[in-house]
């Protein structure tokens, strides 16, 4: 499995955190982030937080594949509060469990992120440490 | 599917050759053999030679290419799987040794190639040849020829049953091609035996289509799967090295197309697609040739996808479900087609810049075909499938091109792709993509919108902008949806571009704009360059202006597009003031521009159109301002005189106030104040319709207009009251919003002031002074209306209407003289005053006279109208409150009169005896006045006046003595009548008083008995009551309360002095006074006696009084006990007691009996103090009877 991109948006759909290892194809990655969208809301109706969260149990979060491009497969993790997790990863096989396991440790990050009493909700997430966190998590520190 | 030959897309059907004569063949003209294709043969010359089988397998055999072109073409439209020779049923007969001939020929030449010939014998109609005789001649011709079964056979063709003919035909036919085709194989299949599986499997791919192309022609599409999955297996095998990658792709393409259809016509859509995917990771497992032959890489791929589109579009809907779940929709396939048409595009357009010159020397102008795929599947000019060869057509188009070097290989391949049209194939294919997601459900709109998002990029490049623009408008209205600001900068800067190039002055500046605002993430510098471009285009530079021609204003809210450019706040530091008041308007202006950026004018417009405003700050930075003269020349029509006009407009001299030094120049994230000061002139609420600021020209510039009723006005307006100074709120941004002001007329405009005593006498002309006091400038014609009351008499002078005209201190002068009465006039009904003009700050008297003959407070109503210059009218109404009351204050004692004493205010009678009452009228006036009459009138049965007394102050009470009789020494009648004989004075008798003289009257009056007083009632009660209440009643007749004695009648008249003439001071007046009620109660104290009715010798008994006390007042009580010889007695024997009132009082008394039988208790005297009357019954005795003691 190679990760080429990890995305966070926020409640309202707008990206937080856009992070690809292939910089000259940014564009290309953000147009498949910003579709990504489309599939989290088919996939996960509409429906309130609070309902959501008597509905659905942790697990639950992790939406899966959500759709595939002709060169990658894209991958989707919706939190509690709404946040939206993308990974995109390239067309290679890979097993369900890791990639469960990389998203909630991408949503531990994401946690620790925004109790940042500095952090102002819903604006872009600039911090250095996430950063960081991001590339540890994906093998690239 | 155009790309593709039809040969390779289209199903192969058998070949069938027809030999013979045209007419003939006429009969297979039918809708039975469209299964079947016919080729016409002449003779068997036009068969294509067959090779001898020189090749000796083995194996190192390796073959030149893969797929021959023209194998394919040989089996389709030159071998016949089968030969058809008509003959006619006469001639086997007639021309016997012509048939033999014609027999023997075919099957010498077409032994080697295994056909089957069928010999069809057309019997017509009218033969009369009998079948047997045909048999027979059959087998003489079979003799003759050797006729060879597997070779050829006859069939007959009845022209009287056609059908039947028709199915023996054709059953012949499917058997002859079967056998054929099935023959191809197994040769085939023994060819196969002879190479080795690895090292060969070029061989392999092609028998193994050969195989699958048989069995399709054939009809066995399972076979014909079999065959070309194993046919496709088999390019894996294949080394580059032998052949080329162009070649490996252009195969496995064709095999991969024949084995989507073979699942197409299996109805095996899941595996369809699974071929596919394998078929895309084969393609991309190819490796290229050289680094810069990549474009044909996505040249392959991108045909691939849309292949595979087309093939989807080709399944039914309902049956795309399997393919639904994995791809979602065939938009995906059209959508990736297109994403490798843009990478093909991008690198073609890299190449050509970087090969330019190279490809300007290439002397390939018209290769044909053109494009890479057109000469891979021209059959025509190609050995093998994906070995193209190059064809000039220019100077000789036959020849062809051999390969050279690899350079001009490469620049060949590179030229024709650079002619390929490739926005055309991108639009299409994007297009397609966009329609299949849109139809999709549920609705994919980020996905459409990142291909309307290419589609627009594409149609930009193409220099379309039009279309462009439709797309981007669609886009960025998502992107700003879901604040994708990065992503809709992207997007704005092509909008832009298209604005420009359109010549569209709105879209270029609205998308500018949008560009400047913080939150896109562009270059500071960029937005710098935006904003001076944006400068430079609206100022004068005419270079800018012809790019863009600007022709029209543009409006632009404040809040476009996702964050105001501007920020704004309007403030009117009021929420209301009154007319002609000063109302102040606080404006903020914050700049989130990237450079300083100067306006020209500010526009206030409001909803009264008279208080617009337009402020022109000029180059030398003074300010002037100007009123909407336009608004204004409207008010003109509708205002009520020239003169008032010119008032308003020299009154709206406003002032500005700012903190800038240079004023309108916005420098960015810095506060720009002013402050507004302008005139109330109009009544009503005002609003701030909208605010603008120019930038540019006012023909072709844009404003910038706030529309203030967005703002969040509630949550702001109560947190405010009274008014803010400008040098507080200057300090903070945070000041509220507040865009309306409510501007109310002045209450005080005309003011009516009422100057006279509140107090008047009954039955005298009472007089009010009016004083109608001025504060506006505008106030025309007035008028009061005074409003007649029944109870009140309104008079006015003669001269009243005429109080304009008259000098006002000769008016007053007039009122404080003695009131002629002539010259008033009584006001009848509602009484109008009209006051032609009203000077500005003046004051005007009205005199008016009211008269009462009724005692109380009354209200004079009087209204106010007058008309106000604006063009409005006033009213307001004046409530007047005249206390009309006599000039005296009269009191009334009672005194009560006993036998011996003199109990002040005492207002029980009993009843048994006869009481004096005494009535007592203090006067003290206010006024001088003549008493004339005083008269007592008593009501019916109270009693009779016995006397009376007229003194004047401080006289001492002088009551007459007691007379029992009840005869009055008075004029009274003493029968108690209660008539107006009752009079007391004379007509001479008359008293002159004084102001605050006291004046005092008496009568002596006796009261019949309470029970004659209330003989009548009780007689009345009495039919009323029932049975069962009668102690109820009974209780209510002993407390009697509150009888009206009668009242006093007045006559006086007041005394004026001034009066010259005596008719003048007749004024008589009659008060009637009524008595106040006095209370008659029946007894004040009962005694109850309680004792036991019989007791024994020597035993205790008690005996109980309970006195009880039913008035209002304490009353004394003295006992007295005499002795008894019959009783040994304890108790008081002499005492006095007060009893409270409403209470009762308990005394015991314990007897012992001394003696037996009947005996009277022990008299008790009890005795009201008060009157010295007996409350016990001294006559009447209580008797016991007393038993012996008992026996111990």
């Amino acid at each position: 499995m190679k990760i080429v991109s990890i995305a966070i948006l926020g409640k309202k759909n707008n990206p937080l955190y856009v992070y690809v290892t292939n910089e000259e194809n940014k564009r290309k990655f953000e147009y498949i982030i910003h579709t990504s969208l489309d599939f989290f809301e088919e996939k996960v109706p509409l429906i309130s937080p609070i309902s959501k969260k008597s509905t659905q149990n942790q697990n639950d979060m992790y939406l899966g594949h959500l759709f595939p491009t002709e060169d990658y497969k894209v991958y989707g993790y919706l939190t509690n509060t709404n946040y939206k997790l993308v990974c995109i990863i390239d067309d290679s096989e890979i097993k369900e469990q890791e990639m469960k396991t990389l998203l909630n440790n991408l949503h531990t990050i994401l946690v620790d992120a925004i109790c940042n009493p500095f952090y102002i909700t819903d604006e872009p997430i600039t911090s250095k440490i996430f950063h960081l966190k991001i590339l540890d998590l994906i093998g690239k520190k | 599917m155009n790309t593709y030959h039809d040969d390779l897309i289209s199903q192969p059907t058998p070949l069938i050759g027809l030999i013979g004569e045209e007419s003939q063949k006429s009969l297979l003209k039918d809708s039975s053999f469209e299964n079947y294709k016919f080729l016409s043969f002449e003779n068997l010359s036009k068969l294509p030679k067959k090779k001898n089988n020189i090749k000796q397998f083995s194996e190192s055999y390796q073959p030149e290419g893969l797929l021959k072109t023209n194998w394919i073409q040989k089996q389709l439209h030159q071998i016949p799987s089968s030969f058809i020779k008509f003959f006619v049923a006469d001639d086997l007969f007639n021309q016997e040794n012509v048939v033999v001939s014609h027999i023997s020929t075919l099957f010498r030449a077409l032994k080697e190639r295994n056909i089957k010939i069928i010999f069809i014998i057309i019997v017509p109609l009218e033969s009369t040849i009998a079948k047997e005789q045909f048999e027979n001649q059959i087998l003489t011709i079979k003799q003759k020829t050797q006729f060879d079964t597997r070779q050829g056979t006859f069939v007959f063709w009845y022209e009287s049953t056609p059908k039947e003919s028709k199915e023996a035909v054709l059953l012949n036919f499917k058997e002859s091609i079967n056998r054929y085709l099935k023959e191809r194989i197994r040769k085939v299949k023994k060819n196969r035996d002879f190479y080795m599986k690895k090292k060969q499997a070029s061989i392999f791919v092609r028998l193994y289509f050969k195989c699958g192309f048989y069995s399709e022609m054939q009809g066995e599409y399972k076979a014909s799967l079999k065959y070309y999955l194993r046919s496709y297996k088999f390019l894996s095998n294949i080394s580059i090295r032998r052949t080329s990658p162009t070649e490996l792709r252009a195969v496995s393409e064709v095999i991969n197309l024949k084995i989507l259809f073979q699942y197409l016509k299996l109805n095996q859509y899941s595996n369809a697609v699974d071929q596919f995917q394998e078929h895309i990771s084969f393609g991309n497992s190819i490796p290229l040739e050289g680094k810069d032959y990549k474009f044909l890489t996505f040249v392959w791929i991108s045909q691939q996808y849309k292949m595979f589109a087309n093939y989807l579009e080709l399944i039914p809907i309902e049956k795309l479900s399997p393919i639904k779940n994995c791809y979602e929709n065939i938009g995906f396939y059209y959508n990736s087609a297109a994403n490798y048409s843009i990478e093909r595009k991008t690198i073609i357009q890299t190449l050509k810049k970087k090969f330019k010159k190279k490809l300007s020397k290439l002397n390939v102008k018209m290769f044909q075909p053109a494009t890479v795929y057109e000469r891979i599947y021209d059959f025509s000019n190609c050995n093998y499938v994906g070995q193209p060869n190059w064809v000039l057509t220019l100077d000789d188009p036959l020849q062809v091109v051999s390969k050279q070097t690899e350079d001009d290989d490469y620049f060949r391949e590179l030229y024709s792709e650079i002619q390929f049209d490739h926005s055309t194939e991108i639009l299409d294919l994007l297009r397609k993509a966009y329609r299949n997601y849109s139809e999709q459900k549920p609705h994919c709109e980020r996905l459409i919108t990142t291909i309307a998002t290419k589609i627009a990029k594409e149609y930009f490049e193409e220099g379309e902008f039009k279309f462009a623009k439709k797309f981007i408008d669609h886009i960025s209205e998502k992107f700003r949806q879901d604040k994708w600001y990065k992503e809709l900068s992207t997007v704005l800067l092509y909008s832009l571009e298209c604005g420009l190039q359109l010549k569209n002055w709105r879209d270029f500046v609205k998308c500018l704009l949008e560009l400047l605002v913080p939150k896109l993430n562009i270059q500071e510098e960029t937005k710098c360059i935006l904003q001076s471009k944006l400068i430079s285009i609206i100022s004068d530079s005419e270079k800018e202006k012809q790019k863009l021609k600007p022709h029209e204003i543009i409006n632009m809210n404040p809040q476009f597009p996702i964050s105001p450019l501007i920020l704004f706040k309007a403030h009117f530091t009021q929420f209301q003031v009154k007319l002609n008041e000063n109302i102040y308007l606080k404006l903020s202006f914050e700049s989130n521009f990237p450079k300083s950026i100067t306006f020209k004018k500010l526009y206030l417009d409001f909803n009264i159109s008279s208080y617009n405003r337009m402020v022109v700050f000029s180059k030398d930075d003074q300010t002037q301002e100007e009123g909407d003269k336009k608004e204004t020349g409207e008010e003109k029509e509708k205002g009520n005189t020239q003169e008032f006009e010119d008032q308003n407009k020299n009154e709206n001299k406003d002032s500005i106030e700012n903190d800038n030094e240079s004023n309108l120049i916005f420098h960015p994230n810095k506060k720009s104040f002013f402050q507004f000061q302008f005139k109330a002139s109009h009544i009503g609420k005002l609003k701030i319709r909208t605010i603008k600021l120019l930038l540019g020209d006012e023909e072709e510039g844009i404003y910038f207009i706030w529309n203030p009723f967005e703002f969040n006005n509630n949550s702001t307006l109560n947190n405010t009251n009274g008014i803010h100074h400008y040098n507080d709120y200057k300090k903070e941004m945070n000041f509220p919003n507040r865009s309306t002001i409510e501007i109310l007329r002045p209450r005080k405009e005309l003011n009516l002031k009422i100057e006279s005593q509140q107090t008047a006498f009954v039955g005298e002309l009472f007089q009010i002074n009016l004083i109608l006091e001025t504060n506006s400038d505008h106030l025309m014609n007035s008028e009061l209306v005074f409003e007649k009351t029944k109870k009140m008499k309104l008079y006015s002078m003669d001269q009243l209407n005429g109080l304009n005209e008259t000098n006002e201190t000769n008016e007053t002068n007039k009122t404080n003289e003695m009131i002629d009465n002539k010259g008033l006039n009584e006001i009848k009904s509602i009484y109008n005053i009209k006051i032609m003009e009203t000077k500005p700050q003046s004051e005007k008297k009205i005199i008016i006279f009211v008269k009462s003959e009724h005692e109380g407070i009354f209200d004079l109503n009087i209204k106010l109208k007058y008309l106000h210059k604006l063009g409005y009218k006033g009213i307001f109404v004046e409530n007047y409150s005249i206390n009309f009351t006599h000039p005296f204050e009269h009191n009334f004692n009672f005194y009560s009169l006993s036998k011996e004493i003199l109990n002040k205010g005492a207002l029980y009678l009993l009843n048994k005896q006869n009481f004096i009452l005494s009535s007592e009228i203090i006067m003290q006036t206010k006024s001088h006045l003549i008493l004339k009459e005083i008269s007592l009138l008593l009501n019916d049965g109270f009693g009779e006046i016995i006397g009376k007394s007229f003194e004047k102050i401080n006289s001492d009470i002088n009551i007459p003595v007691e007379n029992n009789n009840g005869d009055g020494n008075g004029n009274s009648n003493g029968n108690g009548n209660g008539n107006d004989d009752n009079k007391c004075l004379s007509e001479d008798e008359n008293v002159n008083l004084k102001p605050n003289e006291i004046h005092q009257t008496c009568f002596y009056l006796k009261p019949n008995s309470v029970l004659q007083l209330n003989e009548n009632k009780n007689q009345q009660k009495k039919k009323i009551r029932n049975k069962r209440n009668k102690r109820k009643a009974k209780k209510q007749i002993k407390y009697e309360k509150e009888v009206n004695i009668g009242s006093i009648i007045l006559k006086y008249q007041r005394n004026n002095f001034n009066a010259k003439k005596e008719n003048d001071k007749q004024f008589l007046i009659t008060k009637k006074i009524t008595i106040p009620k006095v209370n008659f109660v029946k007894k004040v104290l009962t005694v109850d006696i309680d004792f036991p009715s019989q007791g024994r010798v020597g035993e205790q008994m008690v005996c109980k009084y309970l006195i009880h006390n039913h008035s209002d007042r304490f009353q004394k009580i003295m006992v007295h006990v005499s002795h008894s010889e019959e009783f040994l007695f304890s108790g008081f024997v002499d005492t006095t007691f007060q009893i409270l009132p409403r209470a009762t009082r308990k005394l015991n008394y314990n007897l012992i009996p001394i003696i037996t039988g009947t005996l009277s208790l022990p008299s008790v005297k009890i005795f009201d103090t008060n009157s010295n009357y007996e409350l016990t019954e001294t006559k009447k005795k209580f008797h016991i009877f007393i038993l012996p003691s008992k026996k111990k």
